[in-house]
């Protein structure tokens, strides 16, 4: 009896420890995904000013396909935000303006539900981001309190994002 | 319900041509682009009880208004259904209160109303989030607003000048007038309020003169 019972206590924990591990990738994937939204327009380490060299832009390019890739799975939703990010690179590469970074605060979960190869959650968090002239002055720092409903499915690359709303909870709405 | 509206579209076609023979106008000759950015700086942080109003999500039906009040007719009142994007329209009735096509409130459903309706409005293509360079719109024309969030296009604003953001003073472009956030004469892509400039698209519409 006390063999089975140290038998079960091994078992709920090893499958404890593998669900705590996939909450722990799953949250990391969702952080990541989110930062690297608001972060993935900046201008290269070696900006200084002026318009972007060739070489500064198709680093950043390179850069949001490479990191969207590593949170999104193949996809609409991957295709949207990496549309939507060369697209503000092209703008901010005349050098009019410099995005000077962006991030999630205080980023909650809610839930994080798993279901074998598929996650739901749902999380709240704090978005901004830092708005600049060419100079890298700070001319605006927008922020809003929004409430992220996303599905990630287990691959052999990891937790990967499929599917993702964004509603807003509070603060600055455009 | 659909007997009723059956039966109030029937009326206007009956009636138009008596009050067209009485020598009552009832259309602008033209879309009066001026006359429906004035409606939006006069209304821009206020609501208009004369129309329907939508807390939390008034864009739509304030660009619907100003439109309106610059002489833009609405399209086949009364005829349903509601989400066909043909027709644009609001009514009030004593029985119903207001009743109006998701074209009229919703910003994906006018959007898609403006490029299906003839004459209507053609699209000046789209630009980044982050861009506040000068475009192709002119006074009266529309902007439309993806932010990425997943729900496509669900804002939109009307252009009412050219000049400096007064918020912003550093930005001087096309400037908008706005409801859900009241903006006034806000910099076209609202990058500066926008915390999710990063991932939103606008798409731009230019309103044909030749609506009334």
């Amino acid at each position: 009896m006390q063999s089975r019972s140290w038998a079960s206590l091994v078992i709920v924990s090893a499958a404890t420890a593998t669900a705590s591990s996939d909450t722990v990738q799953i949250q990391s994937a969702v952080r990541g995904a989110l930062t690297a939204q608001l972060t993935l327009e900046m201008p290269p380490s070696n900006y200084h000013g002026g318009a972007w060299t060739d070489a500064q832009r198709a680093q950043v390019d390179a850069n949001i396909d490479q990191v969207l890739n590593r949170f999104y799975e193949p996809g609409a939703v991957r295709d949207r935000y990496a549309a939507a990010l060369h697209r503000n690179v092209a703008y901010d590469a005349n050098g009019s303006y410099r995005y000077l970074g962006g991030g999630i605060d205080d980023l909650r979960f809610d839930i994080v539900a798993i279901n074998g190869d598929t996650a739901n959650v749902v999380a709240v968090g704090t978005a901004w981001n830092r708005q600049g002239d060419s100079a890298g002055n700070v001319t605006a720092a927008p922020q809003t309190v929004n409430r992220f409903t996303m599905m990630l499915h287990r691959s052999t690359a990891g937790w990967r994002i499929v599917s993702e709303l964004r509603d807003y909870v509070s603060g600055d709405r455009p | 319900m659909n007997d009723r509206r059956r039966l109030f579209s029937w009326l206007i076609g009956l009636l138009t041509p008596l009050v067209v023979w009485a020598g009552l106008p009832i259309t602008a000759a033209a879309y009066d682009s001026g006359a429906a950015a004035r409606y939006a700086d006069n209304w821009w942080n206020g609501i208009n009880w004369s129309w329907p109003y939508f807390s939390n999500n008034d864009c739509t039906n304030f660009i619907s208004q100003s439109l309106n009040a610059g002489g833009y007719s609405m399209v086949n009142v009364g005829s349903t259904p509601l989400t066909d994007d043909n027709n644009w329209w609001a009514t009030w009735s004593a029985q119903w209160g207001w009743t109006n096509t998701n074209s009229w409130s919703v910003a994906y459903n006018h959007y898609d109303f403006e490029l299906k309706h003839y004459p209507g409005g053609w699209s000046n293509g789209t630009r980044a989030g982050t861009d506040v360079g000068a475009t192709v719109n002119t006074i009266g024309d529309l902007y439309f607003y993806d932010f990425g969030d997943g729900y496509g296009i669900n804002h939109a604003s009307i252009e009412v000048a050219y000049g400096q953001d007064p918020n912003h003073t550093e930005l001087t472009g096309d400037l908008v007038d706005a409801h859900t956030s009241s903006r006034y004469h806000a910099i076209w892509s609202l990058r500066p309020y926008n915390a999710w400039a990063s991932t939103t698209t606008v798409y731009l519409i230019h309103i044909d003169p030749a609506n009334h």
